[in-house]
């Protein structure tokens, strides 16, 4: 249950995002028409070469300015049905013959089966719609022109950037079209698919004669879909009503309740299906701050010597602490009071007492030093690891007054919380033991937003991406041939989705170069990467593969020899950093991890995923443009 | 060019064609079975298929599963199941448990029969993944994650032995030593979900999850460590019924375990609070197996295959072939020590006739001049056969030969036997059957019992009746002084110490176990030494032992 990278709001965000994208393409067309420059002066002379450059780029201002919307749909449809003319409807196919042997390939003991039905339908999406958009865009405009097709639309008063925009809006149209289907089929998947319900496993009579004895019946439900559940029957009023009912423990992430209606013969049990499966929590985050032992800050949480080091610890029965602060706790989001819930990771240097969690305490701090009720009592837990540990604090909870010495009972909002900000603070009371958290470990669950529109939101990544890849796809094949634009583009994809994998190489190979060693650093900072790939670049790895070297030993080869590798490999990874980096990170565009973790997908990210997408795609279209339109295709 | 040509060229072909089916036909053809499912023809391939048993179908079970995934990959599966097996360790870095799980579920389906992948990964999710969780039951769900994988494992590779092992391994030992073994143990006798799915694994098994030999006789529930035993039989049956191979793994440990798995049971059920008949039919059946496995021939690392029994036999005949050669020598090892003994030094002959109560006066010098002399003395067989007539000599060297054979087989035997510590486990069978151990853990277990519940003084009184019985189990089995027995003594003994600190009481008023324990020899119960006895407890009219050879315990019956 973590979700390992921070969301910049999107205020904060579109500034500097606009400005690096500025200075990208400034730097970019710059570069382009320096190049385009030196071509032509090759073929033209330096004179000859001015005047077509300034002139194409002079005219491709006109050209966007009067772009025809109705001439762009045209081409769309065209491109459209070109689409189903090769067969587009196979993907569907396909993937509904995936949905329904899925269950083969699902790990059917998961302690968290929603998480894999999601990740899973997700992921087939993914691919499909990708693949297919793929083949459809980089084949479609080379085989016009091969086939001479394409005279039927150039000879029209048609602009090379309708031409482009319309067949990026064809495919893209047809590419939606496959999404909507798959995301309605996958939603429906996904809920019918972990939908069951239980039997309870004594007989109904027992129950209610235990009921009646004892006040409660205790027992088990039926094992169905390889899990079942503990319950505790009650009987309790409601609404003046006395009905008896009960809430299952939780397995295999889901619990479910359970009531019994009717009296004597008529008595039946009712259970619900799974809840608290399919969720999309709106967390509210506070801003972590660790302290250390002696009850200094500190800026990072102890390593208790874990490879992930995203978590920091802090002692127990110390002065140790965690501090989360935040910002915007407002008592009509949370009337009732302050819904929390933990994912605190547990370390034990001693086995301690195994048959219960450790011992924490949660205390609610005033940031404002001098009121009256500086923090709350602490409120003793259990840490549970690896489940959302839920805490709820009410509002009237017990403080101690600083003037009179005594536990009052408070409303948090009115003493604890100054200017919307409130400040939890998480000890760990066991000496010896660590208590391990990072920023989105602890949070507040502000609301909970309908599971199928996050379920969209999700697919909206996927939509994303298929918009790039659409174009991506149509920039090359009007430059390259059909299979070649395919592979070009393949490549272009697959390095931007090991866009992490490359940053790590690129870093490991510049380590090795005493010149460029400092550079190592810029790269580690600025993709904030763990560490850096050893055993080297491409070539490095030929040599090393067959002799059988292990990776972090020196390359054994001739010295010469080494040094020609490594430099070589040095110049192929810049190449794979630039265009890597270049494009925008497909796998960022992924919302998966959201929705299968049960997170609400937060607007703010929505907003910079389709404003990163737009601006990705529209100098795509400037490009092919470009393209386009100094290509001899009477050739 | 004859217009014929293309014709020509199409025939060429088409009988090219033909030819070449015929050897993939000899080569190709499917296996063919006779009415009883068996095996009977086929082509080349699959003749070489069912010879080296390499056929999925002979392997294990046919999983649709699996194999539309080994096809998906189009031929790729090492590369794709490389990089899986890179993401399920991505996986267990960033503690994404359920994204492990499925993961390694699919590298398993990529290499259903790559015995290392069911090993590596069971193991870690037995034994890596489970320790990451702190609550206890979130890890014997972990603990049941690896286990389930080995029998998915065993299902994908019928009777693998090394598999099948591995899971008795698991059942037993993880759930049985572990940290949290008490919780684990309660877990597992009342997971009845858990035991359908044992029960379906184990369902071709000689003795399955609803016989007797799976379920503890006091509680009838199944036990861990004797279903574990199941497993380990079922492994046993595979290398001796079917000559499975288990590889690189030892063969005397292999075949071990099935007893010890009983020991284990027997030793559990006493931890846990049950004496008396229980305990001491769980030690009776332990020793049995045992003397079992004693007769089960091991094969050794030098290509003899051996008894661990055959110890004692051999010592019989090597004793008979001795005096059989003294006899055809008569008087010449004597002669031969007295030559020898004229050649030492005053101080060598008075060092090497000190009398054995006088020894305790050596110096460290002393003590290594007596072996020296010890080796200078000693007449080995074949100095023996030199010294035989001429007319004797060739049947002496030859029954010195004999002899030789005989001692060497008496070494590897022996030294084969203190590997997996033998003689104290027999020992340890016959001795907990005795009512005097019975009644030694009894009232430990009590005093531990209220020592937990700071009842000190009856804390106290149980310890202290508890050693008593403990004085006279040793001095029978002084074997015992060593090993589990002692290690277990010394953690009560501490909580027996701790008791008299908490009491007041500086000294033990019945023996200092400690002293008792680092005494070497038996103890006389009915004349203890005084130093060590502070307030004379009960004794019983057993004799006191003579004291045994380590190699061969003397063959104590239990009491009846």
């Amino acid at each position: 249950m973590t979700l390992d990278f921070e969301i910049t709001p999107f205020g904060d965000w579109v500034g500097i995002a606009l400005l690096s994208f500025g200075i990208t393409v400034l730097i970019g067309a710059l570069l382009a028409a320096f190049l385009s420059y030196v071509f032509c002066a090759i073929r033209h002379g330096p004179i000859e070469a001015f005047y077509i450059v300034g002139q194409t780029g002079a005219a491709a201002i006109p050209d966007f300015i009067a772009t025809s919307p109705r001439r762009v749909i045209a081409i769309a449809r065209l491109a459209a049905k070109e689409a189903m003319r090769r067969r587009v409807w196979v993907s569907l196919v396909v993937f509904f013959i995936v949905l329904l042997y899925a269950q083969w390939f699902l790990d059917q003991g998961s302690e968290h089966p929603g998480k894999l039905h999601i990740a899973f339908v997700m992921t087939a999406t993914s691919y499909l719609v990708l693949g297919l958009s793929l083949f459809l865009s980089t084949f479609s405009l080379p085989d016009d022109i091969k086939n001479r097709t394409i005279y039927t639309v150039v000879t029209k008063p048609v602009r090379p950037n309708e031409i482009v925009m319309g067949r990026i809006l064809g495919f893209a149209g047809i590419g939606s079209l496959l999404i909507l289907v798959m995301c309605l089929a996958s939603l429906a998947f996904v809920v019918r698919g972990l939908h069951h319900t239980h039997t309870l496993s004594s007989d109904l009579n027992i129950i209610l004669q235990d009921i009646e004895t004892d006040g409660f019946w205790q027992g088990q439900t039926t094992f169905d879909h390889h899990h079942r559940h503990s319950i505790r029957l009650e009987r309790k009023t409601i609404d003046g009503e006395s009905v008896i009912e009960g809430q299952t423990d939780l397995a295999m992430g889901h619990v479910h309740t359970v009531q019994v209606t009717g009296d004597g013969e008529d008595a039946r049990v009712i259970i619900s299906g799974p809840e608290d499966q399919l969720l999309a929590r709106v967390p509210m985050f506070g801003e972590l701050s660790f302290f250390a032992r002696d009850g200094k800050p500190s800026k990072e949480g102890i390593n208790v010597g874990e490879e992930w080091g995203y978590r920091g610890y802090i002692e127990g029965g110390s002065l140790g602490r965690f501090e989360f602060d935040f910002p915007d706790v407002k008592a009509k989001d949370f009337p009732d009071g302050l819904p929390f819930e933990l994912n605190i990771s547990v370390f034990r240097t001693h086995k301690g007492t195994i048959t219960r969690g450790i011992l924490g305490t949660i205390s609610l701090v005033n940031i404002d030093p001098n009121s009256e009720y500086v923090q709350s009592s602490p409120i003793h837990f259990n840490a549970t690891e690896f489940v959302v540990d839920k805490k709820f604090i009410p509002r009237k909870i017990g403080a101690r007054n600083r003037k009179t010495g005594e536990i009052d009972e408070i409303d948090l909002f009115d003493e604890l919380v100054s200017d919307g900000k409130l400040r939890v603070v998480i000890q760990c009371s066991e000496r010896g033991q660590y208590f391990g958290a990072a920023q989105r470990d602890v949070y507040l669950r502000a609301a909970d937003q309908p599971f199928w529109s996050n379920f969209i939101k999700g697919f909206m990544g996927i939509w994303l991406q298929m918009l790039i890849v659409t174009t991506l796809g149509v920039t090359f094949s009007t430059l390259l041939s059909g299979p070649v634009a395919m592979m070009v583009s393949s490549g272009v994809i697959v390095l931007g989705l090991c866009r992490g994998f490359i940053d790590q190489v690129f870093g490991g190979v510049l380590d090795k170069n005493n010149v460029l060693s400092f550079l190592r650093g810029i790269v580690m900072r600025e993709h904030e990467l763990e560490g850096v790939a050893h055993g080297g670049g491409p070539l490095e790895s030929i040599i090393r593969i067959p002799s059988q070297q292990n990776v972090m030993i020196d390359l054994d080869a001739m010295p010469w020899l080494t040094n020609i590798v490594q430099f070589v490999d040095i110049g192929l990874m810049a190449v794979m950093y630039a265009v890597a980096n270049g494009l925008p990170n497909l796998g960022r565009l992924n919302n998966s991890v959201f929705v299968a973790q049960g997170f609400n997908v937060d607007n703010s990210l929505l907003a910079q995923q389709c404003l990163t997408t737009a601006a990705c795609c529209s100098v795509l279209i400037v490009i092919s443009y470009f393209c386009l339109k100094t290509r001899e295709i009477a050739a | 060019m004859n217009q014929n040509s293309p014709i020509i060229r199409k025939v060429v072909y088409l009988s090219a064609i033909a030819v070449l089916m015929l050897p993939l036909y000899w080569l190709g053809q499917p296996a063919s079975y006779s009415e009883d499912r068996t095996p009977e023809g086929g082509g080349q391939l699959a003749l070489l298929r069912m010879e080296n048993q390499l056929s999925q179908a002979e392997l294990g079970e046919i999983d649709p599963t699996s194999e539309s995934m080994k096809l998906a990959t189009l031929g790729l599966r090492g590369p794709a199941a490389n990089f899986l097996w890179n993401k399920a360790m991505k996986y267990q870095r960033r503690k994404n448990w359920d994204a492990l799980s499925a993961t390694v579920q699919q590298i398993i389906r990529l290499q259903p029969n790559f015995l290392g992948v069911w090993e590596f990964q069971s193991h870690n999710l037995t034994y890596n993944v489970s320790v990451d969780f702190d609550d206890y039951r979130h890890r014997y769900t972990w603990v049941k994650k690896g286990i389930d994988f080995l029998c998915i494992g065993n299902r994908y590779n019928h009777d693998e032995p090394r598999l099948l092992h591995y899971t008795g391994w698991f059942i037993g030992q993880k759930i049985g030593i572990a940290d949290e073994h008490v919780e684990f143990r309660e877990l597992f006798r009342n997971d009845q979900d858990y035991h359908d799915v044992l029960r379906k694994a184990m369902r071709d098994f000689e003795h399955d999850m609803d016989s007797q030999d799976a379920s503890g006789r006091h509680n009838r529930k199944p036990d861990n460590w004797l279903v574990g035993r199941l497993w380990y039989l079922q492994a046993v049956r595979a290398v001796d019924s079917l000559g499975k191979s288990i590889r690189k793994k030892s063969p005397l440990v292999f075949h071990a375990d099935p007893a010890k798995s009983r020991m284990n049971y027997a030793d559990a059920i006493e931890d846990e609070g049950h004496f008396g008949e229980v305990a001491q039919n769980a030690w009776a059946r332990a020793g049995k197996e045992w003397e079992v496995y004693a007769d089960h021939p091991i094969p050794t690392s030098w290509g003899m295959t051996i008894k661990l029994n055959l110890a004692d036999e051999n010592r019989r005949r090597i004793n008979e072939i001795q005096e059989h050669l003294e006899s055809l020598v008569p008087g010449v090892k004597d002669r031969i020590i007295k030559r020898r003994k004229e050649d030492l030094s005053e101080r060598e002959l008075a060092i090497w006739n000190t009398p054995e109560d006088k020894q305790s006066e050596f110096s460290a010098e002393d003590w290594y001049t007596r072996h020296l002399v010890g080796q200078k003395l000693s007449v080995s067989h074949t100095q023996l056969a030199s010294q035989a007539p001429e007319s004797k000599r060739d049947d002496v060297e030859q029954i010195v030969r004999r002899l030789n054979r005989k001692l060497q087989l008496s070494r590897r035997v022996r030294s084969y036997r203190q590997i997996v510590n033998f003689d104290y486990w027999r020992t340890r069978c016959i001795v907990e059957q005795t009512m005097e151990a019975a009644k030694a853990r009894e009232h430990g277990y009590k005093g531990m019992k209220h020592f937990n519940e700071a009842e000190l003084e009856l804390a106290r009184e149980q310890f202290e009746e508890s050693w008593k019985m403990w004085l006279q189990v040793i001095a029978r089995f002084p074997q015992l002084k060593s090993g589990d027995t002692r290690d277990e003594l010394l953690k009560q003994m501490q909580s027996y110490k701790m008791t008299l600190t908490h009491l007041g009481e500086e000294q033990p008023s019945f023996v200092d176990p400690l002293e008792w324990l680092d005494s070497t020899g038996p103890i006389d119960t009915k004349n203890p030494p005084s130093d060590m006895i502070l307030n004379a407890g009960e004794s019983t009219d057993e004799p006191a032992s003579s004291g045994a050879d380590d190699d061969d315990p003397p063959p104590v019956e239990p009491k009846k």
